[in-house]
């Protein structure tokens, strides 16, 4: 992604800033642990763009590569792969692989979702050595001065099934995030979905009051990316309880009773 | 054995059948043991109690007070919330039952959200008041803290109740009406005692009265009073002020006459009495009164047994939970006429000579004993062959121990998707539950892959190229011909090669009570078939993370011609959310069948392509149906089943499916180990160890066809 002009909006909930720049002053990998939908993938973005600000141009034309990890994600997909073209095979640089040279930040989003044989390559990147061993071409790259890999992952909907091998957690600095506070989220969900401040204020006490059943195993969430969507929707002119029904009550749960409940919380909150 | 008519493949791939009807008064919602005819509120109670913690943060269990005077069963963990079981009769302003049931759990709700009970600046004086909460150590600073607490609470509700139409506008027009409906029903204040007037006064305004008609010697008292509690109606006004305003009115009413006279009154509007709230007097007054009535509002108090007078401490969370109910009178299955009892008279079958295994243990390898004494078959009538007359109909036969044959067309197996449930709470709560035996369980069955990987051809993305495959696309590119993409290879690891479909019991008697759990008194009432489900839950999760092919399904019958077969899951087919919701709606019905379930689980399961093959039969007892041998007499349908079963089990192993018995019945004689292999049958003492059991179980048999596997490829 290369830089933009203005930063990504951000607003920090704790010291998240600060640590992360002291990560990445001793360059020591990132883990940002946290549920669906509560800003870590906007933090990195607003991290990278900081930081390649800070460099004034000597960086990378992509200071940021971000990749959606998956379980059929192979290593070739991070690391590379050779492609085939009517002058015969040619060699492609994988996004890590991208970043470890050119000194980017590399950000792998849902990192349990990996198979465990992939995540394994990280481990010589990630402690002293701060290298890629790329096989296929027989060569090990030394990783830029500049590079870092962030990784995060949800460790609610994960914890249970899925995890970090402890050899590759323990090589990480750990930041966790959850959802705003409702004062803060509701700034958050006015500047992101342009709806009357009033209403985001409604909307972060509705999502606020919601999460109760995500503390009882009920649902998920709701995210403050859902609550933006329902802003959004309000914003256009879809009446607030229409609004809720479509992007909240159904998105977030099948269960007939807890969609009953959200709903009615729903239009108690609104009036229309 | 093979059925008359093919199962087509992918059973439901095309079709969404309902399922079977549950019985009349059973189904999802209705909490085990409730009575038919409940409460009103028993349809919408998931979502009441839903609403309930999403606004409060709390587990609240609704309770018709008015109907179960000892009360239903409360966890310790759950506000119990008081409710009558119908709400007001509401001729004239249309407030819906419904409605008026969501205005009084909000108004409970709300109690917590806005920290009616978080008493500030509160310290324990002595190790004697410590113990007790916050808001009675409060009120036991006045001279009569029963006075105090009737006044806080009518104080707290009006504060609670406006910040309601601030927060929930949408609810605004359902408390209005809740509001004026109250107020045709209150008493005139010129009837009662002084202070019992300005307590009423206080509560109609409290629920949004203009003005009363109240006595002339009154306006004093009013014109101090209505301004504290207005000041309630500031939005920024916390249970501070209601502390404060507590302590002022308490004064005032001390300051009235207790003797009860009729006054002339007239009529006032409380917007006469506008001036500010006094500054409240430092601390709360000693002297004592005697008995102040504050008549109830029946969307915000339970009305207890003191003859109508409401009881305050019952709406606090201060109350222990209800004394759970005598065991004695429970109506469960110790009960004088519980089926246990009944089934306790069939402890061993007749001419049985083994003794019954030890509970929980597996029994020891012991011969098959000759179940008997068999009655001669002469003089039974031939019954007739069964047709299949549906597309998820097939006929089986059943092996006749007496006669030494089988019955050909003797069964009818109906196939039915098994009904959604509206919702999962109760699996939800027993995966949280069993949590922590999932990670063990996942790594114990990862453990078992299959060793190795296989190296796979022809991909689209993979670590190395496909020589072969490349080669042929760059003739083809040379050629001008558009090439396959496909030119990488790949490395799988070797497929998980078994298949598993368990069997769950639904008859009727897995719908009795367990009896309660020693180490959890307060727990909902549980059911063989809760166990059996949660068993099933567990293990579904760690299924789905290590690749085993799985099917859910559930077995009941009544009668040869009507065995039941509900499916939660095909084998073939994906999980979805529905199989969750299936595997709640699972109901109990009727009685257990258990050999021709085996059969066309075993067709099922023999038609896969797995290298290993497993069936789990999960029940409760013994198998029994209406003809499942009686026409040799009662005496002999033990016998009969039990052989029909031990034939289905033995057809299953030479299909090469292996299966596993699974009893929960602690009573029981353990029926079924007598037509088990030993180690193919496992009893559990107490039920609530299933879903633990299970787990090991799998894994062990997992384990086993692993080995199997690995010995057929290395011959």
């Amino acid at each position: 992604m290369p830089i933009a002009e203005s930063a990504p909006y951000y607003r920090p909930v704790g010291d998240e800033v600060q640590l992360f720049l002291a990560a990445y002053a001793q360059r020591i990998p990132v883990l940002l642990k946290g549920p669906t939908g509560c800003g870590k993938t906007r933090f990195v973005e607003y991290m990278a763009w900081r930081i390649a600000r800070e460099r004034d141009g000597n960086g990378p034309d992509e200071p940021l590569l971000t990749v959606t990890c998956h379980d059929d994600m192979t290593a070739s997909d991070l690391v590379g792969r050779y492609l085939l073209s009517t002058d015969g095979t040619s060699w492609l640089d994988g996004p890590l692989t991208r970043a470890v040279r050119t000194g980017a930040i590399c950000y792998l989003d849902e990192v349990v979702e990996a198979r465990k044989d992939t995540t394994v390559i990280l481990h010589a990147l990630t402690d002293h050595r701060r290298m890629l061993p790329i096989e296929r071409l027989g060569t090990t790259v030394r990783a830029h001065p500049d590079f870092l890999l962030v990784v995060s992952y949800n460790p609610g909907y994960q914890a249970v099934a899925k995890d970090l091998k402890p050899s590759t957690r323990q090589r990480f600095t750990a930041l966790e995030f959850g959802y705003p506070s409702p004062e803060l989220e509701a700034e958050i969900v006015a500047h992101e979905s342009g709806v009357d401040p009033e209403v985001a204020r409604t909307l972060a006490f509705l999502g606020d009051r919601l999460r109760n059943l995500d503390g009882a195993g009920i649902i998920d969430g709701p995210s403050t990316r859902l609550l933006v969507y329902v802003g959004q929707l309000i914003g256009r002119g879809i009446p607030p309880r229409r609004a809720c029904e479509s992007a909240l009550v159904s998105a977030i749960t099948d269960d007939v009773d807890a969609q009953d409940a959200i709903r009615d919380v729903a239009k108690a909150v609104f009036d229309a | 054995m093979r059925t008359d008519r093919p199962a087509p493949e992918g059973l439901f791939a095309h079709s969404h059948g309902a399922g079977h009807r549950p019985p009349d008064g059973a189904g999802p919602h209705r909490p085990p043991g409730a009575p038919a005819g409940g409460a009103d509120f028993e349809p919408d109670r998931a979502r009441l109690s839903l609403g309930y913690r999403i606004l409060s943060g709390r587990a609240g269990q609704l309770v018709a007070f008015d109907t179960s005077p000892t009360g239903r069963a409360v966890p310790p963990d759950a506000d119990a919330l008081y409710l009558p079981s119908h709400p007001p009769a509401d001729p004239h302003h249309g407030l819906a039952g419904r409605e008026w049931y969501r205005v009084a759990v909000v108004h409970r709700a709300l109690h917590h959200l806005l920290g009616s009970f978080a008493i500030p600046g509160d310290e324990p004086a002595d190790d004697e008041t410590r113990h007790r909460p916050p808001l009675l150590r409060f009120t036991a600073r006045f001279g009569s803290p029963a006075l105090a607490l009737k006044i806080f609470l009518t104080l707290e509700d009006l504060r609670v109740d406006a910040a309601a139409r601030r927060l929930l506008p949408g609810l605004a027009e359902s408390y209005r009406l809740a509001c004026h409906q109250e107020l045709h029903e209150r008493p005139p204040l010129t009837m009662l005692p002084a202070r019992d007037a300005l307590a009423e006064a206080l509560v109609q305004f409290s629920i949004g009265a203009d003005g009363v008609v109240a006595p002339r010697d009154l306006d004093p008292a009013l014109a101090r009073a209505v301004p504290a509690a207005r000041a309630l109606l500031d939005p920024r006004a916390t249970v501070g002020a209601t502390l404060a305003a507590t302590i002022r009115v308490y004064d005032l009413v001390l300051g009235l006459p207790e003797r009860a006279a009729y006054r002339s009154g007239r009529a006032v509007r409380f917007d006469e009495f506008a001036g500010d709230a006094e500054q409240a007097p430092g601390s709360p007054s000693r002297a004592a009164a005697g008995p102040v009535t504050f008549y109830p509002v029946a969307f915000r108090d339970f009305v207890g047994e003191s003859g109508g007078a409401p009881d305050p401490e019952s709406r606090l969370p201060v109350t222990q939970p209800v004394e759970w109910l005598d065991a004695s009178t429970a109506p469960g299955p110790d009960g004088p006429d519980g089926p246990r009892r009944r089934r306790s008279q069939l402890r061993h079958p007749p001419g049985a000579t083994e003794p019954a295994p030890a509970e929980g243990a597996r029994p020891a390898a012991v011969s098959r004993p000759v179940i008997g004494p068999l009655v001669p078959a002469a003089g039974v009538a031939v019954a007739r062959r069964l047709v299949p007359t549906g597309p998820h109909e097939y006929v089986y036969p059943e092996w006749d121990g007496v006669a030494g044959r089988y019955l050909d067309g003797h069964c009818l197996v109906k196939v039915a998707r098994a009904p959604l449930a509206r919702s999962q709470h109760r699996l939800r709560a027993a995966r949280a539950r069993h949590a922590g035996l999932l990670p063990d369980l996942v790594a114990a069955l990862e453990r078992l892959q299959p060793a190795g990987r296989d190296v796979v051809r022809r991909q689209r993305h993979g670590a190395d190229v496909d020589l072969d495959a490349a080669i042929e696309a760059m003739i083809d590119l040379r050629s001008g011909v558009v090439p396959d993409d496909r030119v990488y290879t790949d490395t799988q690891q070797r497929r998980r090669d078994v298949a598993v479909a368990f069997a769950l019991d639904l008859s009727a008697s897995t719908a009795e009570a367990l009896p309660p759990d020693p180490a959890d008194p307060g727990a909902d009432v549980t059911r063989a078939i809760d166990v059996e489900r949660e068993a099933v839950s567990l293990l579904i999760q760690a299924l789905e993370r290590v690749g085993d092919a799985y099917g859910i399904y559930g077995f009941s019958g009544a009668g040869r011609d009507d065995v039941r077969l509900s499916v939660v899951k095909d084998l073939t087919e994906r999980r979805t959310t529905r199989t969750m919701l299936r595997l709640e709606g699972l109901t109990p019905d009727r009685n257990t069948r258990i050999g021709a379930a085996v059969r066309f689980l075993t067709e099922q399961l023999t038609r896969t392509d797995a290298a290993s093959k497993v069936l789990f039969v999960l029940s409760d007892g013994r198998p029994y149906d209406l003809d499942y041998g009686q026409q040799y007499g009662e005496e002999v349908s033990i016998p009969y089943a039990l052989a029909d079963t031990g034939r289905a089990l033995d057809e299953a192993r030479r299909s090469n499916v292996t299966p596993y018995l699974v009893t929960i019945d602690a009573d029981e004689a353990d029926y079924l180990s007598y037509v088990s292999d030993p180690h193919e049958y496992h009893a559990i003492g107490d039920a609530r160890e299933l879903p633990g059991a299970l787990a090991e179980l799998y894994v062990a048999a997992r384990a086993s066809a692993v080995r199997g596997v690995a010995a057929g490829n290395l011959r």
